[in-house]
């Protein structure tokens, strides 16, 4: 069972992320802001970190920055959740090195899917690696 | 007068030396010859022959002092009095006139008079005015010869004024000419007939030439000083035509800067000092390369355009302008529209009109970044709704009866619809503000239309809402210059209005097809239709019309907006035709420009 590290401060939209990906069958950490994503993300070491952009104290962009520049977790994709859709800042987002940017408001469904697809891309990448 | 009378035989001997000599000598010859009856006879000829040459002298005089008076005055009519008063002083004439004829109309009018003792004389009337050959002035001017008359009562060539005249017996006319032209005629009477001796005539005659080339002169300069009046007015009128034009110009609140044909700055005013930040006097009289620099990179096109005009003015074409929006250095947004300045097919220069819009663009960023945020604040509510919703339909609190999945599917599909508009919104601020920029490439219309038809056939497959598409282009279509984006955005829209406004099993028939320069595409679908009223306004934000079977889909009225102006984007056009007759269906069509491959 894949774990999955979110980071979000509305405390409705990580509870309802929660909801959804327990029902889809993972294991969720969450953290409230982007400096307790990193700490988690270190020591969790989650299969995959789910990161809103605009959060108190470290936004997305630097939690990301900061997970891919730690080389215990460089490996983790980020995936960004945000409603904030503007291309600037999806490029920014990328720049920070996330594989994937979804928009808010999205569906159980769509959010399950995404998170999915981005874990079989990178559990075949790893088991190619290991070969 | 003794003094006078030596001097004078000596201007005489010296005049007619040899006549003299030769006199003298005869005279000696006689004197030694004969007796003494002959010196008295002698002595009155040299007598004769001294009062004769005393005679000429004195019209010699007379004339120069004629001469010198109408060549120093370049008043007219002064001199033509003067003259005709010393005239009658030197002949003994009691009364002279001078009449001119007019090269309008060609009469003789009376132009100068001397002597005439009070206006009755000449019968109260104004001077009359006689037609060539009318007359003894006519006469005079039609034989171009001088005549003495000894009793005007005796000669028919005289007409009588109404009231006869006493003091006008004896007349001598003269004409007045110079060279072949006689320009009018010199009189001068005396009452007492048989007055005037041929002399006479001789001296007014000569006279008469002379005041010919002074009033020839006179005329001639008044036509040149008239000239010269006349171009003085005109020159001052055109200054001050132009220093209107240029205080009309100076007082507009817009930058005017007018370039002439080879390039050089002719005219600033203050407000494109302002705008420019520029200096009027050390602008003007320059090339307009020389500021190129000096406005940065955004203002190349503009100097480019105009040197392009300058230096082959065929390059414009009747009606061409160019406008643009210009980012300056000095951080202000500049809009400048340019056109050639043609006058009579010839290039004189360009005119630019600059408005300072920075204030407008600073409201209008103001204003997109207020759209963002709300948009952004609204998300963060809608996704909790959504998704809540949806986990509840998910059923991942537990099982729901019908009712509860229904109302659930309302606040789901509600949320959803709310989320494209609050989409459409920010897509439609962001493009009016022009911070959507286009990455053009060739695109295979054929392969973008399949795509945007694949999403709404499997819409249709999803929602169990029976669609027949249909796709209808020639295999060589050529490609379009567009953003795959943006182009299959365009697309999308009108298929998704195609797809909600007509009703299951229906159908949809999109048609590409080549036209002059561009690709035509013509979407066909026969659903409801859109009221002839209702079509002016079908490209408004908003609009959705009053057709129940329309306000009975959800719809933005967003979607529209936002395809015309995409269109726009890329120079293409867009138009729709509909009877308005459910079942009739309507046909949006737009056009995209070709794809110019680059030698």
């Amino acid at each position: 069972m894949a774990k999955i590290l979110i980071a979000e401060d509305e405390r409705d939209i990580r509870d309802l992320i929660t909801y959804t990906l327990n029902f889809a069958g993972y294991e969720v950490v969450s953290a409230g802001d982007g400096e307790e994503a990193v700490a988690l993300a270190l020591q969790e070491m989650p299969d995959l970190v789910l990161l809103d952009v605009r959060m108190p104290r470290m936004t997305g962009y630097e939690a990301c920055k900061a997970i891919k520049a730690d080389e215990k977790t460089k490996g983790i994709p980020v995936v960004f959740l945000s409603a904030k859709g503007q291309e600037a800042e999806i490029q920014a987002g990328m720049q920070a090195g996330a594989v994937e940017y979804l928009l808010k408001p999205f569906s159980p469904d769509q959010l399950t899917a995404r998170v999915q697809a981005v874990l079989a891309k990178f559990s075949d990448e790893r088991n190619s690696s290991r070969r | 007068m003794s003094l006078g009378q030596s001097a004078l035989v000596g201007i005489g001997l010296l005049l007619t030396g040899i006549v003299i000599v030769l006199l003298v000598r005869a005279s000696l010859r006689f004197a030694h010859a004969s007796n003494a009856h002959l010196v008295p006879e002698l002595e009155q000829r040299v007598a004769e022959r001294t009062a004769e040459l005393a005679r000429e002298k004195h019209n010699t005089e007379t004339l120069l002092r004629v001469l010198g008076e109408v060549s120093a005055s370049l008043d007219l009519d002064r001199a033509l009095n003067r003259t005709l008063a010393l005239l009658n002083e030197v002949i003994g004439a009691e009364q002279g006139s001078i009449l001119l004829i007019n090269a309008e109309d060609n009469t003789i009018h009376y132009r100068a008079g001397y002597g005439y003792m009070m206006p009755s004389i000449t019968g109260g009337a104004k001077p009359t005015t006689l037609k060539i050959g009318e007359g003894l002035a006519g006469w005079v001017i039609k034989n171009r010869q001088a005549a003495l008359i000894t009793d005007v009562r005796q000669d028919e060539r005289w007409m009588e004024l109404p009231v006869k005249s006493p003091y006008q017996r004896n007349v001598i006319a003269a004409p007045l000419a110079v060279g072949e032209d006689v320009i009018g005629v010199i009189m001068v009477f005396h009452h007492t007939t048989g007055f005037f001796t041929p002399e006479n005539m001789n001296m007014v005659q000569a006279i008469g030439s002379q005041v010919a080339v002074a009033i020839n002169n006179a005329q001639l300069y008044e036509l040149i000083r008239d000239q010269a009046e006349r171009l003085g007015n005109m020159l001052r009128n055109q200054q001050v035509e132009a220093s209107r034009q240029k205080a009309i110009l100076e007082a507009v609140a817009d930058g005017v800067l007018v370039t002439d044909a080879n390039n050089e700055i002719n005219f600033v005013n203050s407000s494109a000092e302002q705008i420019l930040g520029l200096k009027a006097e050390t602008t003007i009289g320059q090339s307009l390369d020389n500021f190129v620099g000096l406005f940065g990179k955004a203002t190349q096109t503009w100097t480019q355009t105009i040197r392009a005009w300058s230096e082959d003015p065929t390059s414009y074409q009747p009606g061409d302008t160019y406008a643009e929006q210009l980012n300056l250095e000095n951080e202000r947004v500049v809009l400048v529209h340019l056109a050639p300045v043609i006058w009579r097919n010839e290039f004189l220069g360009t005119v630019s009109i600059f408005r300072d819009i920075t204030h407008e663009v600073e409201v209008d960023q103001l204003k997109s970044e207020f759209v963002a945020t709300v948009s952004h604040e609204l998300r963060t509510p809608m996704t909790s709704i959504k998704g809540y919703a949806d986990l509840l339909l998910m059923g991942a609190a537990g099982a729901l009866n019908e009712k509860q999945t229904h109302f659930l599917e309302i606040v789901s599909s509600n949320t959803e619809r709310l989320s494209i508009l609050v989409n459409d919104l920010l897509d439609l601020s962001r493009i009016e503000a022009g911070r959507v920029s286009l990455s053009l490439q060739p695109l295979d219309l054929r392969e973008v239309a399949e795509s945007a038809m694949g999403e709404v056939t499997r819409r249709s497959q999803v929602e169990k809402k029976e669609m027949d598409l249909k796709l209808d282009a020639p295999p060589d279509l050529p490609r379009v210059y567009g953003d795959l984006e943006r182009v299959h955005q365009i697309l999308s829209n009108l298929l998704d209005n195609a797809y909600r406004y007509t009703p299951e099993k229906g159908h949809i028939i999109v048609h590409l097809e080549k036209v002059e320069g561009e690709v035509q595409v013509d979407m066909m679908d026969n659903g409801v239709g859109i009221a002839p009223e209702d079509q002016g306004r079908i490209f408004e934000r908003f609009f959705r019309g009053e057709n129940p079977l329309v306000l009975a889909t959800p719809g933005t009225g967003l979607g529209l907006p936002i395809v015309k102006q995409l269109v726009n984007m890329h120079k293409g056009r867009i138009w729709m035709k509909s009877t308005g007759i459910a079942g009739e269906g309507s046909t949006f069509s737009f056009t995209l420009p070709l794809y110019q491959a680059k030698e």
